[in-house]
């Protein structure tokens, strides 16, 4: 016989908190079978003692059975004469028009007050006091039941904790690995599973918990939140319609899939959040609160343990050792605020970049954090701004960073929390070259002293002879070169200033006055930050060498077959390496690709 | 034979270049010894050769980057070139009314993107293992890892002959890229012989 059907069966009691109070009022209400449950003693004679059995669940009174009264949902206590309690406990009855009303009970404040008073020494008393403290420790989930049969056989069921087969089936196996999975999300969120040995899954990170009886929830998967759908609906580049469709074909909702309402909402919340707002000017869209937005990255790294250390290596080439932190003194100091921190204090690498491009065509600001293992996906960079617009100059890119620059300032000013650590902001400007002269005021690549970091001046000539012997020149592989002074590209009103002293008539004083930074910089940076910007170095010198092979030709067969050497070069690139050359990337090679529906026909 | 040399070298530079780890020292060094033999050897044996800003930039800053920072493709520009081609696929999806408003509704759903990275999503599905080193390695003779093995990306008559018209220009700007730096080279020479 089940327990609960045994229980039943016997004596046991138990109204509800509204029986009780309409009890204790005197008044006549009928009983139904009682939902929310309330201790209930009733006091039953067993081998010269009277105990209360204190279990939970509708019976019927065995006392009363004997009598002949009808079945109750709810006994009233029947106290026998010989060894009634010392106390006296409320008791609603079921059919209090059938019985005599008892006397009124006491409140819970009463009895306790007598409690502290010693009312209840009696020693029949103490097990009674037993049973309401196991009732109150053992609330929930009792391990130990006791019973009273026929008046006199005292049963105690005590659970008893079994050993657990180490060796059994593959569903079994499952169903175990499920409920460990959903009891650990429940108890520790935060906690990380152990990967699925049969699923392969990795789903121990905090996640929305499927509910109902959905197929995730039976294999205690975490899925992701209806925002974390958002989010990646837009990675994806998916319609919100089509991910409904694929919802409904493939019963999505068992899966977690999220409604179309539910993404909705979801997508309502995120937007109202500060650090997804966007602002538009008369540039383009921006980021409202850049600051925010690379808390919230780092942030996010942090909390997913993925916040990976950078370091600032010596010419040992060893990491600088990072021991002090961010304070409010420090975030004032220049160096600071020029993003370049001193190699002791903990920081966080961001680059900003700048570039032009696409189709439809836009300049585009991305802020990328550097402390995390691909920094180059674009899901993990930042997207600053979009300012649509074919060709851009100086003026243009001021007035895209009109809103930006402030925000630049604020991050250097106030620090990024990592666990818990106020950090630096390490700032290095990135993009091509083009772009990283615009942005620092330089005049660009063709001037006199076009290197960003060095003062060396192009080439040798007359005109600039005294600057060459001093800076060198471009054209010089060895020899000691002179950094540009660090203050050049922080402070804006100070450009086209000259380090020496006012310009006066000789072309290498002219030169002197403004090294080729005529314009204030629109955003501060520290020539040995600036990223050397690999990628178009291998671009340039790719195409270069190309050219060269040609020159080569030139050089050596003449004009004629220099030309015939280009033409060939070019159908050997489009047959052997299968590119083709393009009127954009300054005559750069593209290869087209293969379709995913070609050969499946 | 310079010219092979040539490529070899530039092999040996653009490959930690561009990596995006964090370099060992014995690599730093190996990159500044190589970087530096690459310009050298570019100056040495074509001396129409100028080193332009970016070869200054390999010769001087690359190394010096990577010996401060341990790499130069992590800290690189590859993330925002990739920006241009998402907005490029996106373009559709997010066609309104105006360039202005598409470009809006992007930067609205790339916010709503930005903390859903893949990283953060794969813990969701079944994680794969990585392959065995060698196991992608084409080992058949069809085998269509191999380049010359793929099948040629069809195009429509009209845009085969624009890439052979395209081909012509390119190798004819080439031609008379290379027409003009020699032409510039041997008036040097002659100017500095008559000197």
């Amino acid at each position: 016989m089940p327990l609960s059907q045994h229980l039943r069966s016997n004596h046991l009691q138990l109204s509800t908190v509204t029986q009780a109070k309409l009890w204790l009022k005197g008044q006549s209400a009928p009983f139904h079978v009682p939902s929310p449950l309330v201790v209930q003693a009733v006091p039953v004679k067993d081998q010269g003692a009277s105990l209360f059995d204190l279990v939970g669940g509708g019976a019927v009174s065995g006392a009363q059975r004997e009598r002949g009264l009808p079945a109750l949902s709810s006994g009233s206590p029947v106290w026998t004469s010989q060894c009634q309690p010392s106390m006296q406990v409320d008791q609603p009855s079921a059919s209090l028009n059938a019985l005599p009303l008892p006397q009124p009970a006491v409140t819970c404040k009463v009895f306790i007050e007598a409690l502290r008073a010693g009312t209840f020494d009696v020693e029949q008393d103490e097990v009674i006091l037993e049973q309401i403290a196991s009732i109150v420790l053992l609330r929930g989930s009792p391990n130990q039941l006791r019973l009273t049969r026929d008046k006199i056989i005292t049963a105690c069921c005590v659970r008893q904790a079994r050993l657990r087969k180490a060796k059994v089936a593959k569903t079994k196996s499952i169903r175990r690995r499920a409920a460990a999975r959903r009891q650990m999300l429940t108890t520790c969120p935060g906690a990380k599973l152990a990967a699925d040995p049969f699923g392969g899954a990795e789903d121990g990170a905090p996640g929305k918990l499927p509910a109902g009886n959905s197929r995730a929830f039976l294999l205690g998967r975490a899925v992701p939140s209806a925002e974390e759908q958002v989010g990646l609906l837009e990675v994806a580049g998916i319609s919100q319609r089509g991910f409904a469709l694929v919802r409904r074909v493939f019963w999505g909702a068992r899966v977690g899939m999220a409604s179309v309402a539910e993404l909705r909402k979801a997508r309502k919340r995120m937007a109202a959040l500060p650090a997804k707002h966007i602002t538009v000017d008369g540039a383009g869209y921006h980021i409202a609160n850049l600051s925010l937005a690379v808390q919230e990255g780092v942030s996010a790294l942090c909390k997913a343990g993925r916040f990976v250390e950078r370091h600032v290596y010596d010419d040992a080439y060893g990491a600088f050792a990072k021991t002090v932190l961010c304070s409010d003194a420090a975030a004032s100091d220049k160096s600071v605020l020029a993003g370049c921190p001193p190699m002791d204090m903990k920081d966080v690498h961001l680059t900003v970049g700048r570039d032009e491009g696409g189709s439809p065509a836009s300049v585009k600001i991305v802020v990328g954090i550097i402390n995390e293992a691909h920094p180059n996906n674009p899901n993990n960079t930042i997207l600053a701004a979009v300012c649509p617009c074919e060709k851009y100059n100086y003026d243009d890119l001021d007035a895209m960073l009109k809103t930006l620059a402030p925000q630049f300032k604020a991050l250097l000013t106030g620090d990024l929390l990592v666990d818990r650590e106020r950090r630096a902001v390490r700032l290095l400007p990135n993009g091509n070259h083009d772009a990283l002269c615009t942005l620092l005021g330089h005049k660009g690549a063709s001037t006199t002293m076009p290197c960003l970091v060095f003062l060396s001046t192009r080439s040798p000539s007359r005109e600039h002879h005294a600057l060459g012997c001093k800076y060198l020149t471009l054209q010089d592989v060895t020899g000691t070169r002179t950094l540009r002074s660090v203050q050049q590209y922080v402070g804006g009103g100070q450009a086209g200033q000259s380090a020496v002293g006012e310009a006066t008539g000789t072309p290498s004083e002219r030169q002197l006055a403004h090294m080729s930074v005529e314009l204030a910089p629109l955003l501060p940076a520290v020539p040995q930050q600036i990223v050397p910007i690999p990628l178009h170095i291998t671009l340039g010198i790719n195409s270069r060498l190309l050219s060269l092979s040609t020159e080569c030709v030139f050089r050596c067969k003449g004009e004629a077959a220099g030309l015939r050497f280009a033409r060939r070069l070019a159908a050997t690139l489009r047959s052997n390496m299968r590119v083709t050359p393009v009127l954009y990337h300054g005559g750069g090679l593209h290869r087209p690709r293969l379709s995913p529906y070609w050969g499946q026909e | 034979m310079a010219f092979k040399q040539l490529w070899l070298l530039w092999n040996r530079v653009r490959k930690p270049l561009n990596r995006a780890a964090i370099a060992t020292a014995d690599e730093v060094k190996q990159f500044q010894a190589d970087d530096s033999a690459f310009v050298t050897h570019l100056q040495g044996a074509f001396a129409w050769m100028s080193i332009s800003p970016k070869l200054h930039l390999l010769l001087c800053h690359a190394a010096d980057f990577m010996q401060r920072y341990g790499s130069l493709g992590l800290y690189g520009e590859q993330a925002i070139e990739a920006w241009h081609g998402r907005y490029a696929q996106s373009a559709r999806k997010y066609s309104l009314h105006s360039e202005q408003a598409a470009a809006a509704a992007f930067m609205r759903a790339m916010a709503l993107a930005r903390d859903e990275s893949e990283p953060d999503l794969a813990r969701y599905g079944p994680t794969r293992k990585a392959a065995a080193p060698g196991a992608r390695k084409a080992t058949r003779v069809g085998d269509k890892r191999v380049r010359e093995n793929r099948e040629e990306v069809p195009v429509c008559l009209a845009k085969e002959e624009k890439a052979e018209k395209d081909r012509k220009k390119w190798a004819g700007d080439l031609h008379e890229s290379a027409a003009k730096t020699m032409g510039a080279y041997a008036r040097k020479v002659k100017k500095s012989r008559t000197r």
